[in-house]
């Protein structure tokens, strides 16, 4: 290959380059136009578009039923029953993604408004993330349903268990966290988690607020608790990181995303 | 100065990956530049740099032990303190000033991780005041003396790098990562001063206490990524057992690992090795495990470089 060559050939590559990345977003005489593979990619985020999202729930039903298997037997007609419970709620889910799309198609988005399109993308990324399957969904309250007596109480106690294991690694990740910060021994570590683990709860909001919400719960426990752990210096950086918190606390209630009563009460409530 | 940095990069050529791109295109043009460039990637010669000689540094690199530093004539010499390397002077001023800056903001760091290391030894070994004061000079001149961890993120062949690490292990505010964990590094040197200037007694207490520091962190960590796995794979109690134990004892890497990054990111896992957790699946729950994102978030350290801002103003 000689370097005329190279010449020739070398533009031609680079259109064929740049030709492979197609705008999904058209702009026409300043009106947008998102195609439905960006809006699904939007909903989707990782598994990219509904196709995927929807192979990756079948398989979250698969593996829920074979959780639920493992307390209780089940029957073949149970065994359906819960499958078409779940898929009830996918069903429900994707009626809300066709929802949204249909309402992105019909609006007339400009540079103005564009960002509304994917604003109504977010509660069902939410969603989501969060699981379709949670406590209100069908699948929840069918599987409740099909097994009983003492098959039911082991689930719901192994439910609850996983619930505090959860809990407690947050509280752990965020002890760390802070012992990083201000010098605690492994043994304080140790001691801190023991005050706080058992009136935490792994709060109900969303990921990137439950570290803050665990470490304001960690933060605001009893004083007269913590000075049993912690010397006089160690307290006053805690009260330090208290004092910066107190504002995200407020702004935690204020968007309703913890309980109105606060985490301080709920923290000193637990020791009483 | 920029024809001087000129000058010394036409003696060196190109940088390694830029020189490879370089006489790959050569080489598909037909272009007989491809193979000095390729005969270019050819380690240089080690000579040590004396001690007392501040070097003209160009670009360091990681090799093994060793730290590669573009000097005139390019030569391997070992790890270069950051003194020495702040004494150098390259680019114009304006350049210089600014790695100086970079390098000040790293001995700050180290100096507040450095404190904090000595806040937790002073709580478990009953120091006299002597010996906190040796501790406290110990520190500071190995501080003076570490050796390079920054890493340039700057593309500019004649800009002046630190070292080039194989990962980041975490960033800085100005725009500098680290390619070692500085809580590690700030507790490896400590432990190296205790050694020294402790009773074998109380050194020993230390060491015992950055064991047990270790497995805090690995217990959160792995607690994290455990109850992640769970979301995901709906794990048995015996699995979910049998996996924590597995990365609580050969999880090495874990002490790297900081768990608040998947917090936010629950999408994602830390970087857990295959043959700790594939095994322990059922093929159904192997098959999502092998579609989960796995990377390693760097430690973020801005808030603390702030707050070693407002520890100085104090």
């Amino acid at each position: 290959m000689n370097r005329s060559t190279i010449s020739r050939v070398l533009p031609v590559l680079l259109f064929g380059l740049l030709g492979i990345y197609q705008e999904s977003v058209i702009v026409a005489q300043d009106e947008f136009v998102i195609d439905r593979s960006t809006l699904e990619s939007w909903i989707f985020q990782q598994a990219g578009d509904a196709g995927s999202g929807k192979r990756a729930m079948e398989a979250e039903i698969n593996l829920r039923i074979n959780r639920l298997e493992q307390y209780a037997k089940l029957s073949d007609i149970q065994r359906q029953q819960l499958k078409l419970a779940a898929q009830g709620d996918v069903k429900r889910f994707y009626d809300q993604v066709e929802e949204v799309i249909c309402k992105v198609e019909k609006m007339k988005l400009n540079q103005g408004n564009f960002n509304e399109a994917y604003q109504l993308t977010i509660p069902l990324q939410t969603t989501l993330r969060n699981g379709i399957f949670g406590p209100s969904s069908l699948f929840h309250k069918v599987s409740r349903s099909v097994i009983s007596g003492e098959q039911r109480e082991r689930y719901e106690a192994a439910e609850q268990n996983r619930i505090k294991l959860r809990g407690d690694a947050f509280l752990k990740a965020t002890i760390r966290k802070i012992g990083q910060e201000i010098p605690l021994t492994a043994k304080q570590h140790q001691q801190l988690f023991e005050l706080a683990s058992p009136g935490f709860k792994e709060p109900g909001v969303e990921y990137h607020y439950k570290e803050l919400y665990a470490s304001i719960y960690l933060v605001n426990l009893p004083e007269d608790s913590l000075a049993q752990i912690l010397d006089a210096e160690q307290l006053r950086e805690l009260k330090k990181r208290k004092e910066q918190m107190d504002p995200m606390m407020r702004f935690l209630i204020d968007q309703g995303l913890i309980e109105p009563e606060g985490v301080t009460d709920k923290a000193a409530g637990d020791k009483k | 100065m920029r024809a001087r940095l000129q000058q010394r990069v036409d003696h060196f050529g190109l940088r390694g990956d830029i020189r490879r791109a370089v006489a790959l295109l050569a080489f598909f043009a037909g272009s007989e530049l491809a193979l000095p460039c390729l005969a270019q990637d050819e380690p240089p010669v080690a000579k040590p740099l004396p001690d007392d000689e501040v070097p003209e540094v160009i670009v360091v690199e990681e090799v093994g032990e060793r730290v590669m530093i573009d000097v005139l004539p390019r030569q391997v010499v070992p790890a270069v303190p950051m003194m020495r390397l702040r004494a150098a002077q390259v680019g114009d001023q304006g350049e210089a000033e600014e790695r100086n800056a970079a390098l000040e903001n790293l001995y700050r760091l180290m100096r507040r991780l450095v404190k904090r290391e000595l806040g937790v030894l002073y709580r478990v070994c009953d120091l006299t005041d002597a010996e906190k004061v040796a501790m406290e000079k110990g520190t500071e001149a190995k501080i003076a003396g570490t050796h390079d961890i920054l890493i340039p993120l700057n593309d500019d062949n004649f800009d002046v790098g630190f070292v080039s690490g194989e990962r980041i292990v975490a960033n800085c505010d100005d725009g500098n990562s680290l390619n070692t964990n500085p809580y590690t590094r700030a507790s490896v040197l400590v432990m190296s001063v205790a050694k020294e200037v402790l009773p074998p007694e109380k050194a020993q207490l230390y060491k015992d206490e950055l064991a047990a520091q270790q497995r805090v962190h690995r217990e959160a960590i792995v607690g994290t990524v455990v109850c992640q796995l769970d979301n995901r794979l709906f794990l048995s109690d015996e699995q979910s057992q049998k996996i924590t134990e597995k990365l609580i004892s050969r999880w090495s890497k874990a002490d790297d690992v900081y768990a608040e990054a998947y917090f936010s990111n629950p999408q994602y896992l830390p970087n857990v090795p295959v043959a700790l957790i594939e095994p322990e699946l059922d093929s159904r729950q192997a098959a999502i495990w092998r579609t989960i994102h796995r990377v390693n978030f760097p430690l973020q350290i801005t808030s603390m470089a702030e707050d070693e801002e407002g520890d100085g103003d104090e």
